[in-house]
């Protein structure tokens, strides 16, 4: 087993969802029960990180001692979020059938961005760091055949892909690749 | 998950300096192995023990 990221900044993660939870416009219950479910959801969501990362490591990785890169490394995290969280009492009380997908788009674009803002040698980052500091993260485009924003779509990939048994690091590593090459591009216009 | 072809480092990952920080660590001497996971730890650690948020407004609009 290789070193792996440490619990508690792990787990810091999803102490952040559920402070976002508790100053949610949520009903009370609902509130309750989300931030139950994400805090009973830890250990599987670190032990599914724990896989999926190595997995990742072994098999899609030339140099597989070294480092995953930020887009697989983040893709890990929201294929483990999307197969780690039991919503189970959540699941009663919410009318949003995408919550667990909205999260792992917030985990994914967090980690992301974390990245980001620690890779930053010679300043080669500072101007998308600058752009995302001033939009709180990422943009994404505009939808072309509705005005159904772009997250929508990309949490209904996620809703069914994991329906279908077909979440791939590599899929997602390429798509938060795009994300962050098309922030990039905004940042430098 | 379905076992795929190994694939060569994107260059999506050549660019990123996550590789410069592990030639960095290893050449200090008294760090022998490292991965993203302990860089991952570094920048954390550095921004008081948090990661750095990206798109709350998603997650409260998902929580209206």
């Amino acid at each position: 087993m290789t070193p792996v990221l440490d619990k508690k900044a792990f787990n810091s993660l999803y102490d952040d969802i559920i402070d976002l939870v508790g100053s949610s416009a949520l009903e009370d219950a609902l509130r309750l029960a989300l931030s139950g479910d994400l805090e009973r959801s830890k250990p599987f969501l670190f032990r599914g990180y724990v896989d999926i990362s190595n997995y990742a490591k072994a098999n899609y990785m030339r140099i597989k001692t070294g480092l995953l890169d930020r887009h697989k490394c983040s893709a890990a995290f929201m294929v483990s979020t999307l197969n780690g969280l039991r919503l189970d009492k959540c699941a009663k009380l919410t009318k949003n059938e995408r919550l667990r997908e909205d999260i792992a788009i917030y985990v994914g674009l967090t980690a992301l961005r974390t990245f980001i803002h620690g890779d930053n040698e010679n300043y080669k980052n500072a101007g998308l760091i600058a752009f995302l500091d001033k939009n709180d993260g990422f943009m994404f485009p505009g939808t072309i055949c509705d005005n159904q924003p772009y997250a929508d779509n990309l949490a209904t990939e996620l809703y069914y892909n994991r329906k279908e048994n077909k979440l791939s690091v590599l899929s997602l590593s390429h798509e938060l690749f795009w994300v962050e090459k098309y922030n990039r591009m905004l940042s430098e216009m | 998950m379905n076992s795929v072809p190994t694939e060569k480092a994107s260059e999506s990952c050549s660019e990123c300096l996550l590789r410069d920080a592990f030639s960095k660590e290893a050449s200090d001497g008294d760090v022998t192995f490292s991965n993203s996971d302990v860089y991952l730890n570094t920048i954390v650690e550095n921004n008081g023990g948090r990661f750095i948020p990206s798109n709350p407004n998603l997650l409260l609009n998902a929580l209206r």
